[in-house]
């Protein structure tokens, strides 16, 4: 097992590197002159203020000087400066991420608790008809687009509940009711899809399980079916369901990204879409690198709890 | 051509694979048929009639500046189907190539590879999708560019554990004893079998990059006005939504419509081409 996870470590480090090597290239690769295209969204292009902001982003040292420098300034925690409020890239970030985490948290959440009752319910139906329309909603429900849902609940709720606040924010310190009913309907929106795909991958993992050689023994020896489905199958079935869990939350914090600007919620989305149109690259940058380390640890995470939760994996 | 007709004959008996291939077909000739089948021009504006509701007018009414719904929402697929499409042929061609060529020299130019796929699949997929748009500009084929990067690592994934299998199959090595070159060995020996999971990939794969598409274009980095988008016209309508809901609910259902079709497809299609699986 040590070595298993000194094996996923090794894994971890090196593709963070190449995380860390890709999103320092950004800048570098924009076609044309990055520093002219930032300064030309902003104000007026003179040499002075090109030579300045160079120096200011360090692009006029050699490459591999620039990437040390960049790198070692993350590694403590130093992600650079706003390019035109010269505020800490770290503190905008710090500012906006804990929205976005709780959208993507509490939908993950209620995505993963709904899909285990519907999961099971639905692995008992078994008909042809069943099967069908199980099946049916599950796509609908994995293709269905979370900003288009987000949206009919806006109007919905305009036309049943017209005074039920929507949209905006308000801090949980402020008005923890008024600051949970506003994110209610974000929440929804971006749970549907995930509970979707979670139950019918539940669904497919018990009807698998049920059919096994166990189950049939557990039943003969006139066990009920209660204990059947809680003692025996449902905890094997939920294992396939925590591996999946880490690539989810990336999904959700992408669709967390896009339905922040449905209801106005000022999380990551907002400072990265304000920062791409502003041309501030290095904030993009800061906020890519961030948050993409940040799922990396999630996966190794899951990785290394599925290996715990299931004795068949192997460490070699 | 006969494998063609057997595989739409099994895909028909399965309610859901007709259900599929009925809202794709739907959506293909809709987008292909635009220019033709648009009651009007998708930019025309009628400023009379801004912001009505569906009518024997128009179908499912106007939006802001009076201009028809339903032919920018067929407009409107055709660009998402054209940059969704872009999209899925340059990640299989790239990623395709990369897994094929990686399984079959195998070494460090595999685990090299393989390697700096695992990088970019560690991306989540908008914002690796947004990072390479902010690099080259928001426009529609920037979008295409940056989705198909983004499913490159899927597709050469895919297809290297068959490669892996059909390497040291012995009709590869036949053809490799014969004197057969690589790149012949590849494109005629080992590409037909690797066709089935190819489909497959492709059809969820044009389901998916269809949303990703949409929610670019949604956020304003994806295709830029006036061209019609599924996306930006649904952004668009929400400033209207208590007055005028057409544009945003249409547009999205739009969107629903074509990613489920080719996710119904896809679906029916990995089972009738794996019987191993079963549909759940």
């Amino acid at each position: 097992m040590l070595t298993y996870i000194l094996r996923r470590f090794l894994d971890l480090v090196l593709v963070l590197f190449g995380v860390s090597v890709l999103v320092f290239l950004m800048i570098r690769l924009i076609p044309g002159d990055a520093v002219q295209i930032m300064l030309g969204a902003n104000t007026e292009i003179t040499p002075d203020r090109l030579q300045a902001l160079r120096e200011k982003l360090g692009l006029n040292k050699p490459l591999p000087v620039q990437y040390w420098d960049w790198l070692t300034g993350v590694l403590r925690g130093d992600l650079g400066q706003s390019v035109w409020t010269g505020a800490p890239i770290r503190d905008e970030i710090l500012a906006r991420l804990p929205l976005t985490l709780e959208l993507t948290a509490l939908s993950l959440i209620l995505g993963v608790i709904l899909s285990i009752p519907i999961g099971i319910l639905t692995a008992y139906w078994r008909n042809s008809t069943g099967e069908y329309l199980v099946r049916l909603a599950a796509i609908a429900g994995v293709t269905v687009p979370s900003f288009w849902l987000g949206t009919l609940f806006i109007y919905l709720s305009f036309r049943l509940w017209p005074t039920f606040p929507t949209i905006g924010y308000v801090p949980l310190t402020q008005d923890p009711v008024g600051h949970f009913s506003r994110l209610l309907f974000p929440i929804l929106a971006l749970s549907l899809p995930l509970l979707a795909g979670l139950s019918r991958l539940l669904r497919s993992t018990l009807l698998d399980i049920l059919n096994q050689d166990y189950i049939r023994t557990a039943r003969a020896k006139g066990l009920s079916e209660r204990i059947v489905l809680y003692k025996h199958a449902l905890r094997n079935a939920l294992i396939p369901l925590v591996t999946v869990v880490g690539i989810q939350a990336g999904y959700l914090f992408g669709g967390a990204i896009v339905v922040e600007q449905v209801f106005a919620l000022p999380g990551m989305g907002r400072l990265i879409v304000g920062a791409i149109n502003e041309r501030n690259y290095p904030l993009v940058q800061g906020s890519i690198l961030l948050v993409t380390a940040g799922f990396v640890f999630i996966n190794l995470l899951v990785d290394l709890a599925y290996a715990y939760l299931d004795p068949r994996v192997e460490y070699a | 051509m006969s494998g063609a007709w057997t595989l739409a004959r099994g895909l028909l008996k399965n309610p859901l694979g007709a259900l599929g291939l009925g809202l794709t077909l739907l959506v293909v000739l809709g987008g292909l048929l635009a220019p033709l089948i648009a009651p009007y021009d998708p930019l025309g504006q009628d400023i009379l009639a801004r912001l009505s509701g569906p009518s024997p007018r128009h179908w499912l009414g106007t939006d802001q500046f009076g201009r028809d719904v339903l032919s920018r929402i067929l407009y409107g697929i055709r660009a998402s189907l054209s940059v969704a499409g872009l999209s899925v042929i340059i990640a299989l061609l790239i990623g395709g190539f990369l897994g094929v060529s990686a399984a079959y020299y195998g070494g460090l130019y595999d685990r090299l590879v393989m390697r700096v796929m695992d990088v970019f699949l560690a991306f989540p997929i908008i914002l690796l999708a947004i990072g390479i748009i902010a690099m080259l500009g928001p426009n529609q084929w920037n979008t295409a560019l940056a989705i198909g990067i983004v499913y490159t690592p899927i597709f050469a994934r895919l297809v290297r554990g068959p490669t892996l299998v059909l390497r040291e199959s012995e009709y590869v090595q036949a053809a490799q004893a014969l004197g057969a070159s690589t790149l012949r060995v590849m494109w005629r020996h080992l590409l037909p079998n690797l066709a089935s999971v190819i489909l497959v990939q492709s059809t969820l794969s044009l389901s998916t990059a269809i949303l990703v598409e949409a929610s670019l274009s949604f956020l304003g980095l994806g295709t830029q006005p006036p061209t019609p988008s599924l996306g930006l016209m649904l952004s668009e309508g929400r400033a209207y939504l208590t007055l005028s809901p057409w544009t945003s609910v249409f547009s999205g259902l739009a969107i629903l419509v074509a990613s489920l079709g080719f996710n119904l497809l896809g679906d029916v299609l990995r089972d009738a081409l794996d019987p191993r699986l079963k549909g759940r």
